[in-house]
């Protein structure tokens, strides 16, 4: 059940960012939401149960967009784990830290893709445009990253306790 | 023989180096090629179709019902407009007709129309580095790899991945895009390539050729994708360097690609020259 929780925010968030936010001028250029997502499962999740996710998060990120294949996954990846030995070691759990977590996240990302696209790639690179970019990315990330981050935490929880409730009550109705 | 953190720090070195040399590889190899196929387009794209419609539904409401004080001014400009449209449209089919009978005069053979499938736009790429659109049309309508997809201002991309009901388009405003163009004036050759913000480069063009500010850019049907003739932009900016063989032209396409919502594809790729369709 918890994968369905996954599955559907998953959805939720690559068509909110792919169909709604897309369409409005203030939000067409906002960091990748998945990311926030990404981060939960990292600081929030066990990591076996987390991986696959995080992979196939990647792998339908990579199929959506025109990027090289791998570009999502690989960037994905790296923060997962990356936050998943940091846990070990401090508290990055905590409400201060958390915006400044996925600014890193969305800053690691875009590292990722500028080194891919201009410098593997070998693409020209327009300076003003990947500074000014990635400027807002990270400006957006601190101010909706914790929310993001919350709302995906307490809806985890409610579909626990749903999940919890009616599992008890498929329980008790099959031993009446 | 080797501690355990060794092995941890060469094994993370490795895979470091496996996916930097993975990444290198798909980023350089042809689009198409270097992905597993349509799956996530399929799962997805009904979803955003569904909601881009729920959407426009909402929008539309509001365009209709509550956003009717503008519409009368609007109209009478409209108006306006049509009358001025309506000359010019005169003087284009006469032009046309005159064309025509030269066409006839050279034994021109004119080709059939041309096969076209209109698509609505139901998903953009979550990333703004990267300049992809998805459509409600794919394999089931007669689209392909390698299709042109046009609207009436001109030219917006070519399909790169198709699913059975949808397909993916590289818009040309993406780095990875590529056109081969003519200027329209004086007919000098290059290729419109994307420069990631909403505007183009028109790369290889001579300095010995005459390229002014305000110049149509236009397909040359030569890279066998786009119809010659379909218009791209205007030349907003022109550099010539003290060196080097090549000028520096800028062009803003004509199409607005932050407001594309449907598009049409043109689905026979043997017909590629417009100047030969009536």
């Amino acid at each position: 059940m918890t994968y369905l929780f996954y599955a559907i925010i998953l959805l939720g968030l690559i068509i909110c960012q792919t169909t709604l936010l897309s369409r409005i001028p203030l939000t067409a250029e906002i960091y990748d939401l998945v990311i926030a997502f990404i981060i939960y499962l990292g600081i929030f999740r066990p990591f076996r149960e987390s991986l696959l996710v995080v992979l196939l998060a990647g792998f339908m990120m990579d199929n959506l967009s025109g990027s090289p294949f791998g570009i999502y996954m690989s960037a994905y990846f790296w923060i997962f784990a990356g936050l998943q030995r940091s846990a070990q070691w401090f508290r990055i759990g905590d409400s201060i830290l958390l915006p400044f977590v996925v600014a890193a996240g969305v800053l690691f990302e875009n590292i990722i893709f500028f080194g891919t696209i201009y410098i593997l790639g070998s693409s020209e690179i327009n300076s003003s445009f990947v500074i000014r970019t990635t400027a807002i990315q990270i400006a957006w990330a601190l101010v909706t990253g914790l929310v993001l981050l919350r709302m995906v935490r307490v809806a985890h929880q409610l579909w626990d306790n749903w999940h919890l409730k009616f599992v008890t009550a498929r329980n008790g109705h099959s031993k009446h | 023989m080797f501690s355990r953190k060794t092995v941890i720090i060469a094994g993370i070195i490795v895979f470091i180096a496996v996916n930097v040399i993975i990444l290198s590889i798909t980023s350089r190899r042809e689009y198409a090629s270097s992905r597993p196929g349509p799956i996530a387009i399929a799962l997805v794209a009904p979803f955003q179709k569904m909601v881009t419609r729920s959407v426009q539904f909402v929008r539309d409401i509001w365009l209709d019902y509550f956003f009717l004080v503008s519409v009368a001014k609007e109209n009478t400009e409209l108006r306006l407009a049509l009358k001025q449209s309506m000359q010019s449209n005169n003087q284009c089919y006469e032009v046309r007709q005159k064309n025509s009978q030269l066409r006839n005069m050279l034994n021109y053979q004119e080709k059939q129309s041309l096969n076209i499938a209109a698509a609505e736009v139901v998903g953009r790429d979550p990333s703004p580095w990267l300049k992809t659109i998805i459509i409600d049309k794919g394999k089931s309508d007669g689209v392909i790899r390698g299709l042109p997809v046009v609207v009436p201002e001109g030219i917006v991309g070519q399909v790169v991945d198709v699913s059975n009901r949808y397909a993916k388009v590289l818009m040309i405003i993406d780095q990875n895009s590529a056109v081969d163009a003519l200027v329209q004036r004086t007919r000098a050759r290059g290729v419109i390539k994307g420069e990631s913000e909403n505007r183009c480069l028109f790369k290889f063009a001579l300095r010995k050729h005459d390229i002014k500010i305000g110049d149509m850019i236009i397909s040359s049907g030569m890279d066998g994708v786009y119809p010659k003739g379909l218009t791209i932009g205007k030349v907003s900016q022109v550099i010539k360097r003290s060196a080097g063989i090549f000028q520096d032209v800028a062009v803003v396409p004509f199409v607005d690609f932050e407001k594309l919502e449907e598009v049409l594809v043109i689905l026979d790729l043997q017909t590629h020259d417009l100047d030969h369709k009536s």
